[in-house]
């Protein structure tokens, strides 16, 4: 007899969880930085504050999420379970709270031991985990594209880490050399498109047919991501040694830009024309990403080739506009599901449906604040500077709601379990 | 051999999970379900194996074909294996 959906490799659901519930604080936090910082601060991308409130998205939220994500996924996409996935869930989220508040903290009162302290702990935390998932990725026998491109992904982590730890040491100790200014073109190209930007595609190949019932991603693409990036990669290195880094980033960001444009545009194309065409804020949430994606790789090229000073405005755009909004698109899927999924694994046969989990009407209304944050900060970084507290206020408020949303979902799971206990008593 | 066919090529997740575990207790010696979907349900293989199916797979141009039965049921397991099915790849 059938007694439900009993899953060995799944992870027990608060390892992901822990990771979702607080990349938004995170992300508060950031909205606290940018309502108490002077504008001028926040436009100078050299600025320590401006550097932390960068690092409290990247590392507190964006990839916060993604480590999260990937903890599900794997076994999902990859069908590996994470071997100590509770030890490995709370040491990794330990190190990565801690290495993310103590850099913002360093870097905001200009104390060079905290950042030193958060060097040692991100180095431990994501450094840890990127070796216990590179070789649980490596045992896969059956390797599909999602795979490639994750595995891909996972590698540049430890690189973009690695740099990140370089450029973090040598800033604040005062040991920078030449060195430095070139190194920054890459730490970004490492984590940004290397870390951010092929994870999400590569999750993009699974959950984009799975939840929205579209057709796969065109078996050309998917098959030939992984090497061309990997091409254009060991080519850029090559210049960069060679020429320098400012120079190599004229030669990988027009061909980087292609491949993740062809991306944006297949992604609004699929969803556009999807077979159930039913309104859903999350689907809202993607295309606005990838509208954002689209216009911000537009304005990396602008930079690269012209040097016009629009680097605040590329940073909101792909930062904001683009990760942010794909990861909270993401979130309104993930969390329902995994609370969904997890329920029935107990044989909770009466699990609300997933669409019950976060009511629609209250995603909308963090979906308004999000949209409200979004232009009020691209208004901020153009001409408008005045409204960099507007922004960072609504910023505050969208992520308080997600918080909340997020949060209705799991006590919603948490009320089903004790029918579980008793009906099994 | 009774087929029982499922198709759920254009539902969204959960639902191709929760519809074909609603059905597999259905199976019975002597039948399987003819799963027809859009893509590979990887989350649905490790279940199968857990709760005693075998199951095989294969790929059409838009989506896949799986086959699931009790993996006690020598019948429609050798059925499988024997190729009947000529283009199963997966067991």
């Amino acid at each position: 007899m059938f007694q439900g959906l009993t899953l060995d490799q799944a992870p027990p659901i608060h390892a992901p969880l822990r990771f979702f519930l607080t990349a938004p604080l995170f992300a508060i936090l950031a909205g606290m930085l940018i309502l108490t910082t002077e504008p001028e601060l926040l436009l100078n991308r050299y600025a320590s504050v401006t550097v932390a409130l960068v690092h409290l998205i990247t590392l507190g939220f964006v990839t916060m999420t993604m480590i999260g994500a990937m903890q599900q996924m794997l076994p999902v996409v990859a069908g590996v379970r994470l071997p100590h996935a509770t030890l490995l869930a709370s040491s990794v989220h330990l190190f990565l709270v801690m290495g993310t508040l103590l850099l913002s903290g360093g870097l905001i009162w200009q104390q060079p031991i905290l950042s030193g302290f958060a060097v040692f702990s991100l180095l431990l935390g994501l450094g840890g985990f990127t070796l216990v998932t590179l070789l649980a990725l490596l045992k896969v026998t059956l390797v599909n594209d999602a795979i490639k491109t994750m595995r891909l992904a996972i590698f540049s982590l430890p690189i973009a880490l690695g740099l990140g730890a370089y450029l973090v040491i040598s800033r604040e100790f005062h040991t920078a050399t030449i060195l430095h200014s070139q190194l920054i073109p890459l730490h970004l190209l490492f984590a940004f498109i290397g870390w951010v930007v092929l994870l999400i595609i590569g999750v993009s190949f699974q959950v984009v047919p799975m939840f929205y019932v579209t057709q796969a991603y065109p078996e050309l693409y998917r098959s030939g991501l992984a090497t061309i990036v990997v091409i254009i990669a060991i080519f850029a290195m090559v210049v960069a040694g060679v020429r320098g880094g400012h120079y190599a980033e004229k030669i990988y960001t027009p061909l980087y830009s292609m491949a993740v444009l062809a991306y944006a545009l297949m992604t609004i194309w699929k969803l556009q024309t999807r077979k159930r065409k039913i309104p859903e804020t999350s689907i809202t949430y993607w295309i606005l990403a990838m509208i954002s994606l689209s216009l911000g790789i537009l304005a990396w090229n602008v930079v690269t080739f012209t040097g016009e000073p629009i680097v605040p405005l590329v940073a909101v755009l792909l930062g904001v506009g683009f990760v942010i909004s794909l990861i909270n698109g993401m979130l309104y899927k993930i969390v329902p599901f995994l609370s969904w999924f997890h329920l029935h694994s107990k044989g909770v046969w009466d699990a609300p449906n997933m669409r019950a989990f976060i009511p629609e009407k209250q995603m909308k209304l963090q979906l308004g604040l999000h949209i409200l944050s979004l232009v009020a900060m691209i208004l901020s970084v153009t001409r408008l500077y005045d409204l960099f507290a507007l922004s960072g206020i609504f910023f505050i408020l969208s992520n308080s709601v997600l918080l909340v949303n997020l949060g209705q979902a799991v006590y919603l799971y948490q009320k089903k379990l004790p029918t579980l206990k008793q009906s099994s008593l | 051999m009774r087929v029982i066919t499922v198709d759920v090529s254009e539902l969204a997740a959960p639902e191709p999970l929760r519809t074909v575990v609603s059905r597999l207790p259905e199976i019975t010696p002597g039948s399987y379900i003819h799963m027809i979907h859009r893509m590979e349900p990887c989350i649905l293989f490790p279940i199968l194996q857990e709760n005693g199916y075998g199951h095989c797979m294969t790929t059409r141009p838009d989506g896949v074909d799986i086959y699931i039965w009790l993996a006690s049921d020598h019948e429609v397991s050798c059925h499988f294996k024997e190729g009947t099915v000529a283009l199963c790849s997966r067991d």
